[in-house]
């Protein structure tokens, strides 16, 4: 689609954005960062007309830290998150993944929103959202309400959202637990790459007893996902070496990667593997 | 069907700018086609190579991925508003010192972005250097002379 | 005599401030824009073109193969490339309408609306099937070109040899990636014929295929380079192509017409790196010594002939290595396939055929236990030995010296990873790359170059050679001035225009720096003898009086010309029916060594270190040179572990920055240049070329270096975790 049939809303807040989804629901795209749509736009594979452009409306964007949870607006960009520091101390996965998405003048313009409802099943934040447990906000005109990430991606590029909703927040709850973190991406090259396995885990133990853990992973399956089985099977155990080859069998029935352009299924399944069972054995 | 044009008006190199176009215009093509800003250069059209980078409001950016009416009462700034009319910018005369560029496309991107990392860090190491340039590529240097490029400048900037 | 062998980059201004003007930076009244519509299939016959009619296509210019009024074959070396699809289509994405208005949608839109009835053949797409003749796509036997040489009695050196060892050894595609697309602007008038302006490394290429399209005389055609922002040998062939398309549109439209083309478009349908399969067969003795190598070097052309076998003759004349051994065959063939013609890339061919035998060597090496660097130091080729083709080698050469320099400066470097699942390696390569043209093609060319005095008393460099990066205006600016005893700054280096500046050949072969630079330093001896000969500067001058004496010279006599042409010296000798002789007038020699990292859990590979030693002959300009040799070895490296062309009805499907994968800074090392200067025979003060050299090793080093990490033998590049992770299942 060329860009002179491309019909533009240039919403000056929220209610605008919020009114029009709801008058005309299924109508509209949105329009964030914009560093998706203007690739698809410029290599003619973009087919969606009418675009709500919410850049700059403030109420969308901004880090709000509560005393249980951090929120963040949608529309913050990479370079907000990887600047703040009590993200940076709390959430260190979420700012690797952030740092490892695109460039820094990516960066500057992707958002965290975006990254979500592109729903690239190899985006680099996900898997990290998901290993800590993250929350969205979805808002409509009527409602504003939350929703587990967990719950969120059901298949490639199909999302728990209604046609007159729109991703407003992304929640990360804060613990004062201990807890462990390992984030890895493999991607094509060292840097401005994009990912072949991705890989994020947080986890609480108790000696040598593993209380609770939740893995998140990337480019092995139509969407980022958690793998639940492999999870529950380690919580609760005393790690051994034992329990690491079982945790490895589990997830490699649990992850469907695929032969594509960028990787193929063994590699991408080996990887997963390898870096999980090395994490865990590092823990032993 | 075609959609309507819309005024945008920015500050473009210090000059008040107002154009009439499509809201999802690519930036670099209202700098290039419109306004016959060539110094920004498009090397793949998706964002990879960093080779159309600007600044919005003091941020760099790839102009190949930002629709014109984002830049809708921005401050930009291009290669073109690097030099004054009589001097080079010491980045500028670090790259030329260097041999920092060579057959020159990836080069305005590549000193915006030299920029940029110098604004926040004035004395970067060499893999803080590399981090912040790996959104340029160049297929001419194998990057020793850009580094050294950017080094130099460093010097040059804390000397001041 | 004072040097300049610290200017800085004479057109580096321009540069640094985005004033340089490349091809889509030009602009025209009234200029037209331009489209090509391709063939959808690998392999057919073009039955009818359809237009829909909801365009209305009187607002276009169209242009088929009809319209062409001389031949339609780009001129090159065989006769076989159209430029538009006449009936046969021998590869996806061959072009088959053109098309321009002003208006870049509508053309696009317009080019959506073009189909073509076409009767499909079967295609091939492989050398194993096109040596096979599964299908015959070109000529009798689908072979644009063979080569033998052949040295001693191979026959007799195997039979009671203690050790033989055979593989096979592959390259793939591997695309040159200039940031600047491939275009081209195009006018036409009565009066001036066809003028094209373009991004491009060889004008008087551009310039016989234009001639031969139109059927115009050398006059009526004239190009003019654009500044080139990169080419690596991807503008070498390529750009006849595009400008012929813009010169068809815009000889009909009598409107200029601007032919850029997209990244995406550009990846598809323009020349990649010749893939390749060496099969080498070496008897060696207990100690490690050669005796015996028996060497089958295939290529994969492409659909058309092009500059293959010009690219296989380098890589067949380098596949030996700098070893001595007195029985060599080498056997060599480029095959037809239905792709885009492969062409040009830094290296042309010999990158291929010495990857091949550098990892042979390695694994030669380890199946009789010894040592990389024992079974080199063997068999290094010495003063006063033969290659190949029986050329005597005839000046210092220690690759001995080479070598040490290299290893020390790796092993200084070694660390013991503190991570378990982290090994590390070290790799070497030897090598030689021979600068200038192959055999007899700097006789043939006969280049000139010269140099014309301006009424300001500035210096005009002339010459078809081509800035793209690799410093051809700084070194001829430096030799000119160095010759004259001037300031660089009295140098003028415009780009080349074939209305002024004589065919001083291509800009390719490592052959700018030596040949034509050396032609320049001619030149300028020249002008200055004119000088004084008309009197009016003494033996030692200075530079007021020499710009002075141009002065008074050009008011009294009009102007003052300089020009040199190329002769081949008598003592090289070059027979190209039995390709014995003197392959190439010197050799530029080389070791290079990495140190790598490989990550077992994903296989990845990080280079950590690499050092490059080579003797060159005098080095001109140090910035520049070691710019050259630091670029090279980025690209070896990625064609060794990053850069994968994927394949598909034979076009290029990961056509774009995103998913064809070069090295960003953060993927590469420091490059440690050192340069040893030994023999200044050649070249303009002794230099010699350098710009291919450093495809050459840097693949076989890094890949070395893996072997010895792992314990492996990858055999095929590009290299990447997925092929390592294989390979390292294997072994379990």
């Amino acid at each position: 689609m060329h860009i002179s049939s491309i019909n533009v809303y240039d919403a000056k807040n929220i209610h605008d954005v919020l009114n029009l989804l709801d008058k005309e629901p299924g109508r509209w795209s949105i329009l964030a960062g914009g560093t998706d749509i203007m690739v698809q736009l410029d290599l003619g594979t973009w087919q969606a007309p009418n675009l709500i452009n919410i850049w700059g409306i403030s109420d969308l964007s901004g880090i709000r830290i509560n005393k249980n949870e951090i929120e963040i607006g949608a529309l913050s960009t990479f370079s907000e998150i990887i600047n703040h520091p009590i993200i940076k101390k709390e959430f260190p996965m979420l700012i690797e993944a952030a740092m490892l998405t695109g460039s820094i003048a990516i960066q500057n313009r992707g958002t965290i929103g975006g990254n979500i409802m592109n729903a690239s099943p190899a985006a680099d934040t996900p898997p990290a959202l998901l290993a800590y447990g993250a929350e969205i906000e979805l808002t409509s005109k009527n409602e504003v309400r939350r929703l587990f990430y967990k719950d969120f991606h059901i298949n490639y590029k199909l999302m728990r959202i209604n046609q007159d909703e729109i991703l407003t927040k992304i929640i990360l709850p804060r613990t004062s637990n201990k807890t462990i973190d390992f984030y890895q991406k493999v991607g094509t090259r060292a840097a401005h790459s994009i990912s072949k396995a991705c890989i994020a885990v947080r986890l609480t133990m108790d000696k040598k007893t593993i209380t609770d853990i939740k893995i998140g992973l990337g480019a092995v399956a139509p969407m980022p996902i958690r793998v639940y089985m492999t999870e529950d099977l380690l919580k609760g155990n005393k790690l051994s070496m034992d329990l690491i080859d079982q945790a490895i069998l589990q997830i490699a029935s649990e992850i469907h990667p695929i032969d594509d352009i960028r990787s193929n299924k063994a590699y991408r399944l080996r990887v997963a593997i390898n870096l999980l069972r090395n994490f865990l054995k590092g823990l032993l | 069907m075609n959609t309507q044009k819309i005024k945008i008006q920015f500050t473009l190199n210090n000059q008040e700018t107002i154009i009439t176009t499509y809201p999802m215009k690519r930036l670099i093509d209202v700098l290039r086609d419109d306004l016959h800003l060539t110094g920004t250069k498009e090397g793949c059209g998706e964002g990879e190579c960093g080779a159309c980078a600007v600044f919005i409001n003091g941020e760099l950016v790839n102009s190949c991925l930002v629709p014109i009416i984002q830049v809708d009462g921005t401050i930009v700034s291009t290669i073109e508003n690097f030099a004054s009319d009589f001097e080079l910018d010491r980045i500028q005369e670090s790259f030329i010192n260097n041999n920092g560029a060579q057959c020159g496309i990836c080069t305005p991107g590549m000193i915006l972005a030299s920029s940029a990392l110098l604004m926040k860090n004035a004395n970067p190491n060499e893999q803080e250097i590399r981090t912040n340039l790996a959104g340029n590529l160049c297929r001419c240097t194998g990057y020793n002379k850009i580094l050294d490029s950017v080094k130099e400048a460093s010097k040059l900037i804390r000397k001041k | 005599m004072k040097k300049f062998s610290n200017l800085r980059r004479v057109e580096g201004k321009s540069k640094v401030t985005g004033t340089a003007l490349f091809i889509d930076d030009l602009n025209f009244p009234d200029m037209l824009h331009g489209i090509t519509v391709r063939s959808p299939v690998a392999r057919g016959i073009l039955k009818k073109i359809h237009f829909d009619p909801s365009i209305n296509w009187n607002d276009f210019v169209i242009v088929t193969a009809k319209d062409i009024p001389g031949q339609n074959i780009i001129h090159l070396i065989k006769e076989d490339w159209p430029f538009l699809v006449g009936e046969r289509i021998n590869h996806k994405g061959e072009a088959i309408v053109l098309l321009a208005h002003h208006d870049q949608q509508k053309l696009s839109e317009a080019s959506t609306k073009i189909s073509f009835e076409i009767e499909t053949l079967p295609a091939i797409f492989t050398i194993d099937d096109s040596i096979n003749k599964k299908e015959i796509i070109w000529g009798d036997d689908n072979c644009f070109k063979k080569y033998y040489i052949n040295k001693g009695d191979i026959d007799l050196a195997f039979k009671d040899a203690f050790h033989v060892f055979e593989q096979t050894y592959r390259t793939l595609h591997q695309e040159q990636l200039y940031i600047e697309p491939q275009g081209a602007i195009a006018a036409y008038n009565e009066l001036e014929g066809i003028t094209v302006w373009g991004s491009l490394q060889c004008p008087y290429y551009v310039h016989g295929a234009l001639t031969n399209l139109f059927n115009f005389s050398n006059e009526k055609v004239r190009i003019i380079q654009s500044e080139t922002g990169g080419a690596f040998g991807g503008k070498e062939d390529y750009p006849s192509m595009i400008a012929g398309h813009a010169a068809l549109l815009a000889y009909k439209a009598k409107k200029p017409v601007k032919l850029i083309y997209k990244r995406a478009e550009d990846l598809q349908v323009t020349t990649k790196r010749h893939p390749s399969q060496t099969t080498i067969k070496t008897a060696v003795d207990e100690g490690g010594k050669l005796l015996a190598m028996d060497i089958a070097f295939l290529l994969d052309g492409g659909a058309y002939a092009t500059l293959s076998e010009v690219v296989l003759s380098r890589g067949t004349l380098h596949a030996a290595g700098p070893y001595f051994c007195e029985n060599i065959r080498i056997k060599s063939k480029v095959m037809a396939t239905n792709s885009p013609p492969n062409g040009a890339f830094r290296g042309f061919g010999a990158p291929q055929s010495i990857f091949a035998m550098e990892r042979h060597l390695d694994n030669v090496a380890r199946s009789i236990g010894i040592t990389p660097e024992k079974i080199r130091t063997i068999n290094f080729i010495k003063r006063g030995q033969t290659t190949a083709t029986n050329q005597v080698l005839d000046e210092k050469l220690d690759f001995d010296s080479l070598l040490s320099t290299t290893l020390s400066k790796l092993k200084k470097d070694t660390k013991k990873s503190k991570h378990k699942h982290i090994k590390s390696g070290i790799g070497i390569a030897t090598f030689m790359h021979g600068a200038g043209f192959t055999g007899s093609g700097e006789k043939y060319l006969a280049s000139v170059a010269g140099i014309e005095a301006m009424d300001d008393g500035k210096i005009k460099i002339l010459c078809a050679s081509t800035e793209m990066g690799q410093g051809r205006n700084t070194i001829f600016a430096q030799v000119v001035s160095e010759t004259l005893g001037i300031d660089p700054h009295h140098i003028l280096t415009p780009a080349p225009d074939t209305l002024e500046a004589p065919n001083s050949g291509p800009t390719v072969a490592s052959r700018t720096s030596m040949i034509v630079g050396k032609l320049l330093e001619h030149a300028a001896n020249g002008l200055r003898n004119t000088l004084l000969a008309a009197g009016l500067i003494p033996e030692k001058y200075t530079e007021a009086k020499f710009i002075q004496a141009l002065k008074i010279y050009k008011k009294k006599y009009g102007t003052l010309k300089s020009f040199h042409q190329y002769k081949q010296p008598e003592h090289i000798k070059w027979d190209d029916q039995t390709y014995q002789g003197d392959a190439y007038p010197t050799f530029a020699w080389a070791c290079y060594g990495a140190q790598v990292s490989v990550n077992t859990l994903t296989y990845e590979i990080k280079v950590d270190n690499f050092v490059a030693t080579q003797e060159v002959g005098r080095v001109l300009n140090r910035k520049l040179a070691e710019g050259q040799i630091e670029g090279g070895i980025a690209q070896g490296i990625g064609f060794a572990i990053f850069e994968k062309a994927i394949f598909k009805d034979g076009v290029m499907i990961n056509n774009s920055f995103t998913n064809y994968i070069m090295p960003t800074a953060l993927d590469l090392p420091r490059i440690h240049v050192y340069f040893k200067e030994w023999n200044k025979d050649y070249g303009p003060g002794g230099a010699k070329g350098i710009g291919e050299l450093p495809l050459d090793g840097s693949g076989p080093a890094v890949i070395n270096a893996v072997a010895d990490a792992l314990n492996i033998c990858p055999d095929t590049i590009p290299y990447l975790p997925e092929d390592l992770m294989n390979d390292m299942e294997f072994l379990k």
